[in-house]
């Protein structure tokens, strides 16, 4: 366990940390965003189901709804994913 | 006389035509392959084509501008083989060909359209037809896989969404005169939350697309690299040796073609329905 230490740290002081580094772990962070349009839409299809469960010839209208609510908030997730390409590429 | 042109057999009839037809598809390409290999030269750390004598990015022409003309030109013939079809046909009879799609199509969109924003946006219903089937036609156009959907390059999404943009004022002022604009600094306090709104819609309405299809693409790129390298070293195992017609028995997995289902075609699909819902609703909420 000391030896898997001390070599540890010596690959740690011998480690050239470049600007890249801190983008593409900057990259990693902002897809913590994903959690959110996850949330979000699978609140929405729960409600949509249980709205087909109320009225089941109301079928097709409630699915386009739904399909189209769940496009939209699926923007945040997005807006994440692009800063990360962002990190990644360009800075 | 009727006997003989009954009995006539079909096949050397049609055999002449479809060799024509073959044949000249097969020089076209050879024609627009020549005139690329003259005009421009490759470029291959970056996959673009540079046009001889230039070194500035303005003159090149990278994949997405190459599916972007593939498109152009295939909708190009595809509407005028319309048009000459309904020039043809008689416009009180029945609709039959290709002509009953395209009116289904274009009577669609103008209930759509005039359901979400009254009569007097009646105007707006050739845009939203328009950008259906270009943005269902540019985000499908994965499945064909030698070159990328156009839509996943935010230049192309943003033009749309500035297109977008530039409706909406065009059919506020309209309607509205100057009140349009005076109606940003209506509550003073408000104003720049009001001028971010309206400056930040199209960069949303753009975003939403580009990621969905960016995303996809990634996914696939990943899919298809990932188990054509499980099948060059299954071969090696076999033989001994990597070859690159793997790539191509990749769909064999089951895996690609149902990604393509989702990421393709539905995904496309909806992508296309909430842009056009999104520009008609906006459009039509400032023209009132």
């Amino acid at each position: 366990m000391l030896n898997f230490l001390t070599t540890l740290l010596q690959a740690a002081s011998n480690i050239n940390i470049t600007d890249k580094a801190f983008a593409y772990l900057g990259a990693g962070i902002a897809m913590i965003a994903g959690i959110g349009p996850a949330i979000g839409q699978g609140y929405a299809a729960g409600k949509g189901a249980e709205a087909v469960g109320k009225q089941p010839e109301a079928v097709g209208v409630i699915r386009s709804t739904m399909l189209v609510g769940q496009a939209v908030a699926e923007t945040t997730g997005l807006y994440s994913l692009v800063v990360a390409i962002i990190m990644i590429f360009v800075a | 006389m009727n006997d003989v042109t009954i009995t006539r057999s079909k096949v050397p009839r049609l055999l002449l035509p479809i060799v024509l037809i073959i044949s000249g598809f097969f020089l076209v390409v050879v024609m627009i392959g020549v005139l690329v290999h003259l005009l421009f030269d490759y470029i291959e750390d970056e996959q673009v084509f540079q046009l001889k004598g230039t070194s500035s990015s303005l003159f090149r022409l990278t994949p997405h501008v190459i599916s972007i003309l593939i498109i152009t030109v295939a909708l190009l013939v595809l509407f005028k083989y319309i048009n000459i079809k309904i020039k043809k046909s008689d416009p009180l009879g029945k609709p039959k060909g290709i002509i009953l799609p395209v009116e289904i199509l274009v009577t669609t969109m103008e209930k759509f359209t005039v359901e979400l924003g009254g009569e007097r946006l009646k105007s707006l219903a050739p845009y939203v037809t328009y950008l259906a089937i270009y943005l269902f036609t540019a985000n499908t156009f994965g499945l064909l896989g030698f070159t990328p959907p156009p839509t996943s390059s935010l230049s192309v999404t943003f033009a749309f969404g500035f297109s977008t943009f530039v409706l909406i004022r065009y059919y506020g002022i309209k309607n509205n005169g100057m009140g349009h604009i005076t109606g940003l600094f209506s509550p003073p306090l408000l104003t720049p939350i009001n001028i971010i709104g309206e400056v930040a819609f199209p960069f949303t309405l753009s975003i939403r697309m580009f990621g969905n299809i960016l995303s996809g693409v990634i996914i696939m790129t990943l899919v298809y690299t990932g188990l054509t390298g499980l099948l060059n070293f299954l071969l090696s195992l076999v033989v001994g040796v990597k070859s690159p017609i793997m790539e191509l028995l990749t769909p064999l997995f089951v895996a690609p073609s149902l990604l393509h289902i989702y990421f393709d075609l539905f995904s496309g699909f909806i992508q296309t329905f909430v842009f056009i819902l999104l520009s008609s609703v906006f459009i039509s909420n400032s023209a009132n």
